[in-house]
C-alpha cells in the first residue's frame, strides 16, 4: 500500500510548552490507522495540525506525495481531509438533510433544490443503514442519529482522509456495529481513516495499525498484531496497568439497610413499571442500549424528570416535593450523561463548580465562605487529582476527564448516601477512567450507594454488586452474586430479548 | 467582590476616585480663593475687567442663586428638553467662568497635572506588555477599558473646562456643586436600573420594559397626590392620598410587573425580549389611563424632596443611587445569589440538576428590576414634580443595557460585574455633559454621544482586548522560554 498521508517531525509549541516534539504519522489508503495516547498526549493537537487549527513550527505534511499546508479547517476540507469531531458540529435547528449539504446545497434556476437535497440525505442515510426522516430537524434524534448525520456528512465531502475523534463515545453497540460497517465500505473505497477513541476493543476490532503517543512524543506505531492490550495500556500511560484491573468489587453485608426503595416508577413513553432497591454500600450498574430507559430511569428517581407514577423512599422516607433540590436534601446525588448539557457550568471557576450543589442545599442566604470555598475546593482538586494550576480556572477550560471529575468532587462535597453516575467514564482516557471506577468502589466502601450507568458492559460487570438490564423502558433482568465470564453474554442475551432472568 | 478577576479594575476604579477627590479638594481650595479674593487676584488682569472688581462679589452670590435656580429649572423641564436645558446651563457656566477667566491663571497647573496624569495612564497601559509588567488579566479586562475611557473623557472635559473637577459647598440649598455631583446625580435613574438589567443580562436574559416602568411609577404617584383632579385643580403643597400610598404603591405595582416578566420567561420560557416588550408597549398605555392622559403637576415638598433634596450634601438621587448599588452588591455577593445567577445565566439546565431553583432565581431577579425601575420613576417625577407618559424614562432601557455591556457584562450571560455597570452608568453620564461642553447643538448631541461610545465599545471588544493581551502574553511567554531552556 502507498503512504497516503505522511507527517514528519511536526513540531507545535504552546506557550510554555511543547504540545508535539518531532511526531511522525503515517496513513495509507484503505487503511484505518487508531491514534492513541492519554488525554493531553497530543492526539488532538495533531489533529487540529492536520486540519489547519494550528500552525506547526516544524515539520512537513504531505498528501499523496505533495507538501500540503492547511491553513484553515476549510483549506483542509477542500484538500480532502475531513473530520468528525466528538462533540457535534451539526445545527440542531436545521433538518438532518439541511445538515448535511449546508454551504453546497445542489441549486436549480438559482433556487436550492429541496427535492434533490432531501433525495441526496435520504439516499446517503440508508446507505448508512440509519432509517429516518431526513426533513426532521436534528435535534428531534438521538446523539447517535445525529453523530451518524455528521459522520454522513464528511464522507459525502469526496474525502481522502476521514479523521473520526471519539466517533463512538455515545453510540450503544448496535449503532458502534453500524458505524463500523460504514468503517468497513469506506476502507473499501479506499480512503484512509484516522481514528481516535478511548475504547481499546474498538481499537482491536477495527484498525490496521496504530501510532501511540505520550507527553507530545511519538512512543512507537505497531501493526495491530504485533501488540497485546496490556501491552498497549502500558505504553500509552507509561507505568503498569495491573491495579487498575485488580479492582475488587465493594462487599455488602447481608444485613446492610436498604438506602433507596423506588417502586413502579413510571413515564408514558419513556419508562414502564421499574422497581427497584439498593442496599448501603451497594454498587448497582444499569446495562442496557441506548434510549432503553436506563438514564430515564435515573432521572426520575433523582427527579430531573417528573415521574408520573410509582414513589421513591430514600432512607425510609418518602420523596414528595420532586425536584432536584429535594432529591439532594434526601442524600442524593446525580453526575448526569450529558456533561456538557447538564453537567459543567461551562464560564463558572473549578472552586464554584464544586461548591454549586453543596450551596443549593444550603440556600443562598447562608452562603459559603470564600475561605471555605477555597478549602473544599482544594481538597477535592488534590483528592481526585484534577489537573489545573488552581481551583479559580474556568471549568470550561478544562479537559472532558477533569471536568468530569469536577462534577463528581461537586458530589461528593455534598456527602450522599446514594450516588447516582450516569455514564462518568464516557469520553475519558484509561488512566482517567481508572481512577473514577475506584472513587466509586472506594466510596461504596464508605457506604454510599451507587447507581452505575455504562454503555460499556465489561466496566459494568467489573464493578457492580448487581446488575440491572433494561430494555424498551421495562426492567428486563436483574443479574447477581458472582459474575463469570459469561456474563457479558448472558447480559446481551437479556438485551436482545433471547432470556430473562431474575 | 468575590470576583479575583475584578481586582484590578477596581484598583483602577479607586485610583480614579481618589485621583478625583484630590482634584476635587483641590479645585474646592482654588474656588473658595476666587471667591474670597477676587479683587486681589483681578489685579493682574486688570487690563481685562477693571469695572467687574467692585462687581464680583455681587457677581458670584447672584450666580449661585442663578446657578441653583438653573438646575431647578433643568430638573423640571424634564427630559423631553433636558438638552436644550442642560446647554442653556453649560452657556451659564460658560458664562460666568469667563467672568472669573482670570482663574484659569490659577488653575493651569491642576489642568496640567491632569492631563499629564492621564496620557500617562493610557500610555502605560499601551506599553504595559514589557515595560511595567502588569497582569494580564488586568489587559483583558473589560472593566479596565471603560476606567480608561471614562478617564479620558474626564481629562478632555477637564481641558475643555479647567474647573471641572471643583465642588463648592452651597449653604443656601446645604448642596454640593459641582460638575461631577452633576453627573453623579443625572446618573441616578440609570444606575439604579441598571443593577437590575446587570442581573437579568447575568441571566443570558433583558429587560425593555424598564422605561415604561419609569413612566408607570411616575404616574400612579402623581395620580396619589393628585386624587381628584377637578376637586384639586391647582398644584400645591399637599397630597391627597397618604403619602406612603404615594411611595408604596407604584412600587408595588412595579414589583408585579417585574414579576409578570419573570413569570413570562421562568414558567413559559417566552425569550425575555419578547417577554417585557409587552410591558414595554403597554406600561406608557397603562400610565395614560392612570393619569386620564392628563399632565399632573405637584408641588408637595416632601415628593419633591426624592428628586431635588440633599443628604450630607449630596443631592437625594444619588444618596438612594449609591444605597441601591451597596444594597444589590450586597445581596448579591455577600449571599450566593450572585453566583447562583451566574450558573443559571450560563447553563440553565446543569443548574437545576445541581439542586438550584432556577424558575424561582429569574423571578426574584425580573421582580427586582421592576422595582428599581420603580424607583428610578419616583425620582424622575420627583425632578420634574410632574409625570409625562409619553417621555418619563424614554430609552432608559437602551441606556442600561449599554451600561451593564459597557461594564463588562456579556449579553449572552454569565459573570456580571455591579462596579463595572455603575462606570457604565457614569460613563454614559459623562459623555452627555462633554458634548455639552464641548458646545455641541443638541441636534447632533445624539450622533455625537454615539461616536464615543461607539469608540468605548470597540476599545472594550474582545479582538482588541486580545491583541492588548496577547502582547503582553507574547512577550512573557518568550521569557519563560527561555527559563525553561
Amino acid at each position: 500500500m502507498s503512504e497516503l498521508l505522511e507527517m514528519r517531525g511536526i513540531e507545535i509549541q504552546f506557550p510554555g510548552v511543547k504540545a508535539l516534539d518531532g511526531v511522525d504519522f503515517t496513513l495509507r489508503a484503505g487503511e484505518v490507522h487508531a491514534l492513541l495516547g492519554e488525554n493531553g498526549a497530543g492526539k488532538s493537537t495533531l489533529i487540529k495540525c492536520l486540519t489547519g487549527v494550528n500552525k506547526m513550527d516544524a515539520g512537513e505534511i504531505r498528501l499523496e506525495g505533495k507538501p500540503i499546508r492547511p491553513t484553515s479547517p476549510q483549506a483542509a476540507i477542500e484538500m480532502g481531509i475531513s473530520t468528525v469531531f466528538q462533540e457535534i458540529n451539526l445545527c440542531p435547528n436545521l433538518t438532518v438533510a439541511e445538515n448535511i449539504f449546508v454551504g453546497r446545497q445542489p441549486m436549480k434556476h438559482h433556487q436550492i433544490n429541496w427535492k434533490e437535497i432531501n433525495r441526496r440525505a435520504n439516499e446517503l442515510m440508508e446507505r448508512f443503514n440509519v432509517h429516518i426522516d431526513v426533513t426532521r430537524p436534528l435535534s428531534y434524534y438521538s446523539t447517535a442519529i445525529q453523530q451518524m448525520v455528521s459522520i454522513a456528512r464528511a464522507v459525502d465531502i469526496d474525502a481522502k482522509v476521514l479523521i473520526l475523534d471519539e466517533p463512538t463515545s455515545s453510540l450503544d453497540e448496535n449503532e458502534v456495529k453500524q458505524l463500523f460497517a460504514v468503517m468497513r465500505s469506506l476502507k473499501e473505497q479506499g480512503i484512509g481513516i484516522i481514528f481516535i477513541t478511548h475504547f481499546l476493543d474498538q481499537v482491536f476490532e477495527m484498525s490496521d495499525r496504530l501510532t501511540i503517543l505520550r507527553n507530545g512524543h511519538l512512543v512507537g506505531v505497531y501493526d495491530i498484531h504485533e501488540i497485546t492490550k496490556l501491552e498497549l495500556v502500558t505504553e500509552m500511560i507509561g507505568k503498569d496497568m495491573n491495579e487498575i484491573f485488580n479492582l475488587k468489587r465493594a462487599t455488602v453485608a447481608e444485613d446492610a439497610p436498604i438506602m433507596l426503595k423506588a417502586e413502579h416508577l413510571g413515564a408514558p413513553g419513556k419508562v414502564d413499571d421499574v422497581s427497584l432497591h439498593i442496599k448501603k454500600g451497594e454498587m448497582i450498574g444499569f446495562a442496557g442500549l441506548l434510549g432503553s430507559g436506563r438514564t430515564e430511569t435515573a432521572e426520575m428517581i433523582f427527579c430531573v424528570a417528573r415521574p408520573t407514577k410509582g414513589t421513591v423512599e430514600m432512607n425510609g422516607e418518602q420523596l414528595k416535593a420532586r425536584n432536584p433540590l429535594d432529591s439532594i436534601n434526601h442524600k442524593m446525588a446525580f453526575c448526569p450523561e450529558d456533561r456538557k448539557r447538564d453537567g459543567i457550568i461551562g464560564d463558572l471557576s473549578i472552586r464554584e463548580n464544586i461548591i454549586l450543589a453543596m450551596q443549593a442545599k444550603r440556600g443562598f442566604l447562608h452562603p459559603i465562605s470564600r475561605k471555605e470555598q477555597g478549602e473544599i475546593a482544594d481538597k477535592y482538586i488534590k483528592m481526585l487529582s484534577i489537573a489545573t494550576p488552581d481551583a479559580e480556572k474556568k471549568i470550561g477550560e478544562l479537559s472532558g476527564g477533569n471536568q468530569q471529575k469536577v462534577i463528581l468532587a461537586r458530589w461528593m462535597a455534598t456527602q450522599p448516601d446514594l450516588l447516582i453516575l450516569d455514564e462518568p467514564t464516557r469520553g475519558i482516557d484509561v488512566g482517567a477512567k481508572a481512577e473514577i471506577q475506584r472513587l466509586m468502589l472506594e466510596m461504596c466502601n464508605n457506604g454510599v450507594s451507587v447507581i452505575f450507568i455504562s454503555s460499556e458492559l465489561e466496566e459494568v460487570i467489573r464493578c457492580s454488586n448487581r446488575i440491572l438490564i433494561m430494555r424498551d423502558g421495562k426492567k428486563a433482568g436483574e443479574l447477581g452474586g458472582e459474575f463469570g465470564t459469561n456474563t457479558q453474554s448472558e447480559i446481551l442475551k437479556i438485551i436482545a430479548g433471547e432470556g430473562a432472568s431474575a | 467582590m468575590s470576583n479575583k478577576k475584578n481586582l484590578p479594575g477596581l484598583a483602577l476604579l479607586a485610583v480614579l476616585c481618589v485621583v478625583m477627590v484630590a482634584m476635587g479638594i483641590w479645585g474646592f481650595a482654588l474656588g473658595g480663593t476666587v471667591t474670597l479674593s477676587a479683587a486681589e487676584l483681578a489685579a493682574p488682569t486688570a487690563t481685562e475687567a477693571p469695572a467687574e472688581e467692585v462687581a464680583t462679589e455681587e457677581a458670584v452670590v447672584e450666580e449661585t442663586a442663578e446657578e441653583a435656580a438653573g438646575e431647578e429649572l433643568a430638573e423640571a423641564a424634564g427630559d423631553s428638553g433636558v438638552s436644550l436645558q442642560e446647554s442653556a446651563i453649560a452657556e451659564h457656566l460658560a458664562e460666568r467662568s469667563g467672568l472669573q477667566s482670570f482663574a484659569y491663571l490659577k488653575r493651569f497647573p491642576l489642568l496640567i497635572t491632569g492631563v499629564l496624569l492621564g496620557v500617562a495612564f493610557v500610555v502605560a497601559l499601551l506599553i504595559s506588555g514589557n515595560k511595567m509588567r502588569m497582569p494580564e488579566s488586568l489587559l483583558h479586562s473589560k472593566l479596565t477599558y471603560a476606567v480608561v475611557a471614562e478617564l479620558a473623557i474626564l481629562m478632555v472635559c477637564l481641558w475643555i473646562r479647567p474647573d471641572f473637577f471643583s465642588i463648592r459647598y452651597e449653604p443656601s440649598s446645604g448642596m454640593l456643586i459641582g460638575s461631577l455631583i452633576t453627573i453623579l446625580n443625572r446618573s441616578a435613574e440609570i444606575t439604579i436600573i441598571a443593577m437590575g438589567m446587570t442581573l437579568v443580562i447575568a441571566l443570558g436574559g433583558t429587560d425593555i420594559s424598564v422605561g415604561a416602568l419609569v413612566a408607570v411609577s411616575g404616574a400612579l404617584a402623581l395620580k396619589f397626590l393628585r386624587w381628584d383632579i377637578d376637586v384639586y385643580t391647582t398644584p400645591g403643597d399637599y397630597t391627597v392620598q397618604p403619602f406612603i400610598w404615594v411611595l408604596l404603591v407604584p412600587l408595588a405595582v412595579c414589583l408585579l410587573m417585574g414579576l409578570f416578566n419573570g413569570a413570562l420567561v421562568a414558567k413559559l420560557s417566552i425569550q425575555p425580549i419578547i417577554a417585557t416588550l409587552i410591558l414595554m408597549v403597554a406600561g406608557r398605555g397603562i400610565a395614560q389611563i392612570v393619569t386620564d392622559g392628563k399632565q399632573y403637576t405637584t408641588g408637595y415638598t416632601p415628593f419633591q424632596f426624592i428628586g431635588g433634596g440633599s443628604f450630607l450634601g449630596l443631592p437625594m438621587p444619588v444618596v438612594i443611587s449609591i444605597v441601591v448599588v451597596a444594597a444589590v452588591a450586597l445581596f448579591t455577593r455577600k449571599t450566593a445569589f450572585g453566583m447562583f445567577v451566574e450558573s443559571v445565566g450560563v447553563n440553565r439546565s446543569a443548574s437545576r440538576v445541581s439542586g438550584l431553583r432556577s424558575d424561582r432565581i429569574i423571578l426574584i431577579v425580573y421582580m427586582l428590576t421592576g422595582f428599581l425601575a420603580g424607583i428610578s420613576g419616583l425620582i424622575y417625577s420627583s425632578r420634574i414634580s410632574s409625570c409625562d407618559s409619553n417621555n418619563a424614562g424614554l430609552n432608559y432601557e437602551m441606556d442600561a443595557i449599554l451600561a451593564v455591556v459597557i461594564g463588562g457584562t456579556s449579553m449572552s450571560g454569565g459573570k456580571f460585574s455591579i462596579a463595572g455597570t455603575v462606570i457604565g452608568s457614569i460613563i454614559i453620564r459623562t459623555i452627555v455633559t462633554f458634548v455639552l461642553y464641548f458646545g455641541i447643538t443638541s441636534e447632533s448631541t445624539m450622533a455625537f454621544k454615539a461616536m464615543i461610545i461607539a469608540v468605548v465599545i470597540v476599545l472594550q471588544s474582545e479582538p482588541v482586548r486580545n491583541w492588548m493581551s496577547k502582547r503582553s502574553k507574547a512577550r512573557k511567554s518568550t521569557v519563560r522560554g527561555e527559563v525553561h531552556a
